[in-house]
């Protein structure tokens, strides 16, 4: 005869339901207490933020994969030094941009320019871009041919004011965290996500339905 | 307000990010100017698109992959810039830094104390026994013996009686070491005491220049009273003469 505290219980089940209800930085904290479920939890809220933003910022889709899960071994990695103080969704964009720079220095170096800058200047101010040969899945569907259009506005435009961007109008940060995430003050990063707004607006004219302010 | 001035303002006006008197200068701008205006919905529309820009998805075996090279271990190595970092945490760091803190305290110190770099034999042997107080001894007070450790090995020369000293200057008459280092008093078997403080130490009256092999038989604890005569290769007998014409059978010399 079985009691009740005999009944098996199902900790992954549990912890997804507990998991659930707590915040990112809750969340966190038991992974860097070394548990599993945590992280996974984790992963299923960010990685299709992070893969999204790696995308965006060097338009190659493989490549954008092996970066988001690089993003997430060093969040495993480094998970003890994490501070709930700060917002683990800043922490963790903050990884990605670095790795994404990395990923482009290294691209222009492999192309034998030294700076962003000169490559910038090189393409004319016309930003850098790495175009994929795989086509992006927006490409896939057809009705999306507006999303494939902003998704080359935005590599054409220079890699500073990209990444301003895409944090604010694509991911929705708000400036203060797109200013810890660049580490730029405040009125750099409003005055670069302007200024590429502007750039954009120039580049999907044609695509654009107006209405009235 | 004019349209060079306008256009930074139209991100801010769209967020609704503006200060009551620049929302209505701008405002008063775009209904009075057409390219302005199209500017600003040009500007909504662009970022209405940007917002609606679709995610792009991972793979759908990404966290079964990144799960295995974390359960691996193989990817868990830290970078060399992690590795780096790992080195120079403050927790690390602090017993280091404590010890080179002490280290510099220390020198400091003995900077601050002897700030020529000279390690002084009297601050070795004893820089009390060195003082006026503790060394000079009027005349008819008999010195109290104060020996040390150097004393019990060094040669002792005891003169029995010594000619008178010259006018205008005081000459130790007693018994005292050869290594002079400690500087003691002692009483002459007569009762006569030594004043020994204007005696030149061993450091103030060696010439660095000058090579000094025996310093056990240094001739500079040799006054005007003595010669000390020692061949120059290096015997171990060296014999004291009196300057004195007198016989020389009252020094006596014990090793």
């Amino acid at each position: 005869m079985s009691t009740e505290s005999d009944v098996p219980i199902e900790p992954l089940r549990l912890n997804k339901l507990d998991l659930a209800e707590l915040s990112d930085e809750d969340v966190m904290e038991r992974c860097a207490m070394g548990s599993e479920a945590a992280f996974r939890a984790l992963v299923q809220r960010y990685r299709t933020r992070i893969m999204n933003l790696v995308c965006r910022l060097i338009n190659d889709r493989d490549r954008a994969e092996e970066i988001s899960q690089e993003v997430f071994l060093r969040v495993f990695r480094n998970r003890e030094r994490y501070r709930k103080s700060g917002k683990f969704s800043t922490w963790i964009f903050t990884i990605a941009v670095n790795l994404t720079k990395n990923e482009i220095r290294s691209r222009v170096r492999h192309r034998g320019t030294f700076s962003l800058d000169a490559m910038e200047e090189e393409s004319g101010g016309q930003g850098v871009s790495f175009p994929d040969s795989k086509p992006l899945p927006d490409e896939d569907l057809n009705a999306n041919e507006i999303g494939r259009k902003v998704a080359e506005a935005l590599h054409k435009i220079p890699a500073r004011y990209r990444e301003a961007v895409v944090l604010r109008d694509v991911e929705g940060l708000s400036y203060e965290e797109v200013g810890q995430i660049l580490r730029i003050p405040g009125g750099t990063v409003r005055s670069r996500i302007n200024r590429a707004r502007l750039m954009l607006k120039e580049r999907l004219k044609p695509f654009l339905s107006l209405e009235d302010v | 307000m004019n349209c060079r001035s306008a256009e930074p303002l139209l991100s801010a006006f769209l967020e609704d990010d503006l200060s009551q008197n620049e929302r209505r200068s701008l405002e008063a701008h775009l209904l009075a100017c057409r390219r302005c205006s199209l500017a600003a919905r040009e500007l909504r529309a662009t970022l209405e698109l940007l917002e609606n820009v679709p995610y792009v998805e991972t793979s759908p075996h990404f966290e079964e992959d990144l799960l295995a090279r974390i359960r691996s271990g193989e990817a868990l190595r830290p970078t060399v810039v992690e590795w780096l970092r790992g080195l120079l945490e403050p927790a690390r760091l602090r017993p280091l830094f404590l010890a080179g803190a002490g280290a510099c305290a220390v020198w400091i110190g003995v900077v601050l104390v002897n700030p020529n770099g000279i390690i002084r034999r009297e601050s070795v042997a004893g820089l009390t026994a060195r003082s006026p107080q503790a060394s000079t001894q009027t005349p008819g007070k008999p010195a109290a013996s104060n020996p040390s450790a150097t004393q019990l090995n060094a040669p002792k020369i005891e003169v029995a009686s010594l000619p008178a000293p010259s006018a205008g200057r005081e000459t130790p008459r007693a018994s005292r070491q050869l290594n002079g280092s400690s500087g003691s008093n002692a009483s002459s078997p007569s009762g006569d005491t030594v004043i020994e403080s204007d005696w030149p130490t061993a450091t103030s009256s060696q010439d660095a220049a000058v090579p000094n092999p025996g310093s056990r038989y240094d001739d500079q604890y040799i006054t005007d009273q003595f010669f000390l005569e020692r061949d120059l290769g290096g015997s171990n007998n060296p014999t004291i003469t009196p300057v004195s014409d007198r016989p020389s059978d009252d020094v006596y010399i014990t090793f």
